[in-house]
């Protein structure tokens, strides 16, 4: 026998070996010291951690009462909650046999991938790695150059990032890895590791966009989110716009409300719509058609009734959070003031319909199925009908640039903790800012940044984390 | 389309399970054959032949896990291509590394004429690994089945280099230990 016939000989290993090799954690290892040198405290002391870790998830997006409402996860909603619990009691009364039982419970639910919801409780509640957040990387992948930005995880989290960090993807010029995220092939988010003095520095990024000024979203979807077909979407989640936070517009979400779609036959329509979008000449905000003429933007509570904001669900289990919908324009974009175009009027009034806009006859500057270049008549006089007024160039008022660059230094110096993202959005006439506290006190310390008192629109959000 | 559905198209002849398997485990599969190979269309060349076996086997096979299905057989076909290619000549790349670790185990055995019963000696690989720690068990699939280079497998675990080929190296020896009592090795 020969080095060449072993070598061939473990080409028969079986499934579970090769996955488990793949996991490329330090979850066994973890485990095997745990029970060595710590016995049944340590495990305690690890099991509470990643409780700890686990507590306090949010509902995400399409979950407009958990927005509206203070309420967090309870204790024991996850499962490695009530694992916890069920451990502290059995430190108590049971046996070694028991406790065993139970530690296996947790390592399997530490090894299985982590999905959309278990991300969500990994971001800032207190305590946030904002040098990670402030992190922006460019990495090659499938031709094309995506842009990640880093996400305010917690620190309590990087203990789970890292056994849940798969495949390497990339090394930053810092020396930090972008990895996979163990167990998928998509590539929304990637945990970012690299070794220090003091154990690794450990962070999560998520996509925001191709660097290129033209893509088809399909290429998005394909090959950052792993979504091949509408079979691999399960559900589309469809969330009223929240741009307008007043007691009026929120009103108006509440009437919109939240409807899951969830049958083939319309993911598949949604599907071949989301296959014809492209980002053409790197549009942006400007070109939302947003606001009027003279400068002022469309009226807030218009842009609800006709704003959707869609969460599709993979088959794996991960949500794809970032597509909204403008029906004054008849435009797909994203957070990052990514604009779509390619719909024609025939699929928009189709959408429209499937996501519940009223009114879908009255959408403007939409171009017929010939590409005529044909404006279509509204009925709102305060929206305009001349396409250049969508691609009018739009400075930001200099006072708002200043004031968005104070506000984001003063995060930076943790002046501002409760401060989870600052930015320009859709109200171009705003900076929007979201925290994650209702204390007078905080919030004063936030408002008093702002001189003349009309500039900052806040909102509270406890699990919104991502700094944009 | 998920696994379930390509296993499903493959069983129904349709050509789409070729396509679909291409598009999803491609740029895997292509990894793994020129991470052996060290070849884009050695690589290339197998990972065609590899989608003409599935096509042939599945029916009657029904994978459980459709991905170790198929890194497997584009795993086994780079091998057997690589042996073709380098049969006379020193090899290329990490492979040769990786066979001139695994000849330790089988050191002096070139010359004998045994039969090796295949299956049996991957059934003693199975248990062997199975027996590791499954650190060392990660470490040791990573290295030589996937023929992944130290470096990148230090990386991937988060272990100094000469650590990884420390422990490496003692796992080599305890397995030619196992090959000897199966009698492997003489």
């Amino acid at each position: 026998m020969t080095g060449a016939d072993l070598f061939e000989g473990f080409g028969g290993l079986e499934d579970d070996l090769l996955i488990r090799s793949r996991k490329k954690g330090r979850l066994e290892g973890q485990s095997q010291i745990l029970w060595k040198y710590g016995g049944m405290a340590a495990c305690l002391m690890i099991l509470m951690g990643v409780a700890v870790t686990f507590r306090g998830g949010r509902e995400p997006r399409w979950g407009q009462e958990a927005q509206e409402s203070d309420a967090t996860v309870k204790d024991g909603e996850h499962p490695l909650n009530a694992l916890g619990e069920t451990l502290e009691n059995t430190n108590a009364t049971g046996g070694r046999e028991e406790k065993e039982a139970i530690f296996t419970e947790v390592e399997k639910e530490l090894a299985r991938p982590l999905n959309s919801e278990d991300l969500r409780t990994l971001l800032a509640l207190d305590g946030a790695n904002l040098e990670m957040a402030t992190k922006a990387y460019t990495v090659s992948v499938g031709g094309h150059r995506a842009d990640y930005v880093g996400i305010a995880t917690s620190d309590k989290a990087k203990a789970t990032l890292l056994e849940h960090a798969g495949e390497v993807v990339a090394d930053s010029e810092e020396g930090y890895q972008l990895r996979k995220l163990m167990g998928h092939e998509d590539l929304q988010y990637l945990v970012s590791v690299r070794e220090a003095e003091n154990g690794e520095m450990v962070g999560l990024l998520k996509f925001e966009k191709f660097e290129e000024m033209d893509y088809s979203y399909r290429e998005v979807l394909e090959t950052i989110f792993h979504v091949h077909g509408a079979e691999d979407i399960v559900k589309v989640v469809v969330s009223p716009a929240s741009m307008d936070n007043t007691d009026e517009g929120r009103t108006i979400q509440e009437e919109i409300g939240t409807r899951f779609i969830e049958d083939e036959a319309v993911i598949s329509e949604i599907w071949q719509m989301l296959c014809g979008l492209r980002r053409e000449g790197g549009k942006t905000w400007e070109d939302l058609g947003l606001f009027e003429e003279e400068g002022n933007p469309v009226n807030l509570r218009e842009q609800v009734r006709r704003g959707r904001y869609l969460t599709l669900v993979t088959a794996d289990g991960m949500e794809i959070d970032t597509l909204k919908y403008t029906g004054i324009s008849g435009r797909f974009y994203e957070y990052g003031g990514i604009v779509y175009d390619g719909l024609d009027l025939e699929q928009t009034k189709c959408l429209e319909g499937l996501l519940g806009i009223d009114g879908s006859e009255n959408v403007v500057g939409l171009k017929d199925n010939a590409g005529a270049g044909k404006q279509e008549g509204h009925g709102m006089s305060d929206i305009p009908v001349d396409e250049d007024n969508y691609r009018e160039a739009r400075s930001y008022d200099a006072e708002l640039e200043e004031l968005q660059e104070k506000i984001s230094k003063a995060m930076m110096n943790h002046e501002l903790p409760f401060v989870t993202t600052s930015g320009i959005r859709e109200n171009p006439d705003r900076l929007h800012v979201t925290v994650n506290t209702r204390d007078e006190a905080e919030l004063a310390k936030l408002k008093a940044y702002d001189m003349t008192g009309k500039w900052l629109e806040i909102e509270y959000n406890e699990g919104q984390a991502m700094w944009e | 389309m998920t696994d379930e559905k390509i296993i499903d198209s493959f069983w129904e002849r349709r050509e789409e399970a070729i396509r679909e398997t291409e598009k999803k485990y491609g740029a895997y599969c292509l990894q793994v054959a020129q991470g052996i190979l060290h070849d884009e269309e050695d690589a290339s060349e197998c990972l065609n032949d590899a989608w003409l076996k599935a096509w042939n086997s599945i029916p009657p096979a029904r994978p459980e896990h459709l991905k170790c299905y198929l890194v497997r057989i584009v795993r086994n076909l780079a091998v057997s291509k690589y042996r073709t290619k380098f049969a006379k000549k020193r090899g290329q790349g990490e492979v040769a590394l990786v066979l001139e670790e695994l000849e330790e185990c089988v050191a002096g055995q070139a010359d004998v004429e045994a039969l090796i019963d295949a299956s049996q000696l991957q059934k003693t690989i199975n248990v062997f690994v199975r027996a590791l720690p499954a650190k060392d068990a990660n470490l040791f699939v990573a290295r030589y089945f996937y023929a992944e280079s130290i470096r990148e497998i230090a990386k991937h675990h988060f272990l100094a280099e000469n650590n990884v080929r420390v422990r490496l190296s003692r796992m080599r020896a305890k397995l030619k230990k196992e090959l000897e009592k199966e009698g492997y090795v003489i």
